[in-house]
């Protein structure tokens, strides 16, 4: 059961993986145009740089998917796992419905690709046979089930949408500790996904507690390093300075590396922190109109002053939770100079 | 005793790297011949050429995700590992190869 469950998030990490740059590519035009104006205008370029943001975000799902089958069936995997994506995308399933379309579509090519077939026909099955039925069954599935997760999807996003009302210091709370949780994993998505609906919608506030979650654990990691250094590697200790860097530039990735060595201990701390910072962020009335940039577009928030604040919060809470938590360890050799 | 390696991690900008340096300064200090091959987010570094292969008496996967172009290494005896354990334990992981390369 254990190498079932290592195996799939293997699988889910490819995805991930290759969806990434994706997200950087549409989340960076996004900024630009909305930086340039694009937000309120009704045509002209801004507006377009903006559009195009949107749209790249649109491949997102598709990709994860394709490269979640890719990991799990190899190349005949990518076209089937694309199209259940893209239906995910198309019925409002969004990424938990992308996930499940990547396993689907791997597993049936897996499949596919086991099928004993008359010889005449084995030629014909990479470029036929898999397409087909295997394109053709993830689809039809997926429009069955993913109802349930479209429905499932559109729930979530109902429920954090009406915590934005009254509630900001709980929707805070909760969109911090999303985004900490996995460090840029599905949960994380998840959120992000929501904040950026939301600036469509134009309403900013969510994504100011997105960037908490997205900025805090590996700038809070870093600072714990310099706090309690006889707890952290050398190697993690020599990490703190491009992990700063990383987060401030938002790339939650940067934490991995911590929590991957000690999981339990790392990844409450920074779920703890993220979510105070992104409560007190939102109850402090800030707001952040841009997905991307990290600390340069910080000019651009609403009431960056107050943002600062509950970021400042934020890293300090986590940097002291896992300085607390975590044991000091025996310091084997050096091993790296340059990593 | 000459080894062949790849790393990979979900971001590939990071820990793909540290793995690979840190199997590199462990097989060093044991001696030890070792090809590493990084598949991160720039594509393949460092690729493994056929020569080396043949001539490897182990492999080491420390990845976490799927790897590109595996059906290179079909009849190689092989350790699989997350790429934070080659990190972590980079020795121990050296130590392991050589007991299955044996085999």
């Amino acid at each position: 059961m254990k190498k079932v469950l290592e195996e799939a998030k293997t699988h889910l990490m490819t995805g991930v993986s290759y969806m990434l740059p994706f997200v950087v590519a549409g989340g960076l035009l996004l900024t630009i145009g909305l930086l340039l104006g694009g937000g309120e205008q009704e045509t002209g370029y801004a507006k377009k740089i903006v559009e195009t943001g949107t749209l790249i975000f649109s491949l997102m799902v598709p990709v994860m998917a394709g490269y979640m089958s890719y990991s799990i069936a190899d190349r005949p995997g990518i076209a089937p796992g694309m199209v259940g994506g893209l239906i995910a995308n198309e019925i409002g399933a969004g990424f938990l419905g992308g996930i499940v379309a990547g396993f689907l579509a791997g597993y049936i090519v897996e499949g596919l690709k086991k099928m004993p077939m008359h010889r005449y026909f084995a030629q014909l099955k990479p470029i036929i046979v898999i397409p087909l039925l295997g394109a053709g069954s993830v689809a039809l599935l997926m429009y069955i089930i993913g109802q349930p997760i479209a429905a499932l999807s559109k729930e979530l996003t109902a429920w954090l949408t009406s915590l934005s009302g009254g509630n900001l210091l709980i929707l805070g709370l909760i969109i911090g500790a999303m985004m900490a949780f996995d460090m840029g994993g599905p949960v994380n998505k998840v959120a992000f996904a929501f904040c950026v609906g939301m600036l469509k919608d134009g309403v900013y506030a969510p994504m100011a507690a997105c960037w908490i979650g997205i900025m805090t654990p590996p700038i809070g990691l870093a600072l714990a390093t310099r706090l309690a250094p006889k707890k952290f590697t050398l190697a993690e200790r020599q990490s703190a300075l491009p992990s700063t860097f990383m987060g401030a530039t938002g790339i939650t990735e940067g934490a991995i590396p911590f929590a991957v060595s000690d999981p339990l201990r790392v990844i409450p701390s920074i779920v703890i922190g993220s979510a105070v910072g992104g409560g007190l962020a939102l109850s402090l009335g800030a707001k952040a109109p841009v997905p991307s940039g990290g600390v340069f577009v910080l000019p651009f928030f609403t009431k960056p002053i107050m943002f600062l604040i509950a970021f400042t919060a934020a890293i300090l809470v986590t940097a002291f939770i896992v300085a607390a938590l975590k044991n000091n360890i025996e310091e084997e050799m050096p091993i790296t100079e340059e990593a | 005793m000459k080894l062949i390696a790849i790393t990979a991690c979900p971001a590939g900008v990071a820990h793909t790297h540290m793995a690979a340096a840190a199997l590199e300064a462990s097989a060093k200090k044991m001696g030890l011949k070792i090809k590493v091959e990084k598949q991160g987010a720039m594509g393949i570094e460092n690729a493994i050429k056929e020569k080396e292969v043949s001539e490897a008496e182990a492999l080491i996967l420390a990845v976490d995700t799927a790897i590109a172009k595996s059906e290179r290494f079909n009849n190689i005896p092989t350790v699989k590992v997350s790429v934070a354990e080659a990190v972590k334990n980079p020795q121990g992981l050296l130590n392991q190869a050589i007991e299955l390369a044996k085999k």
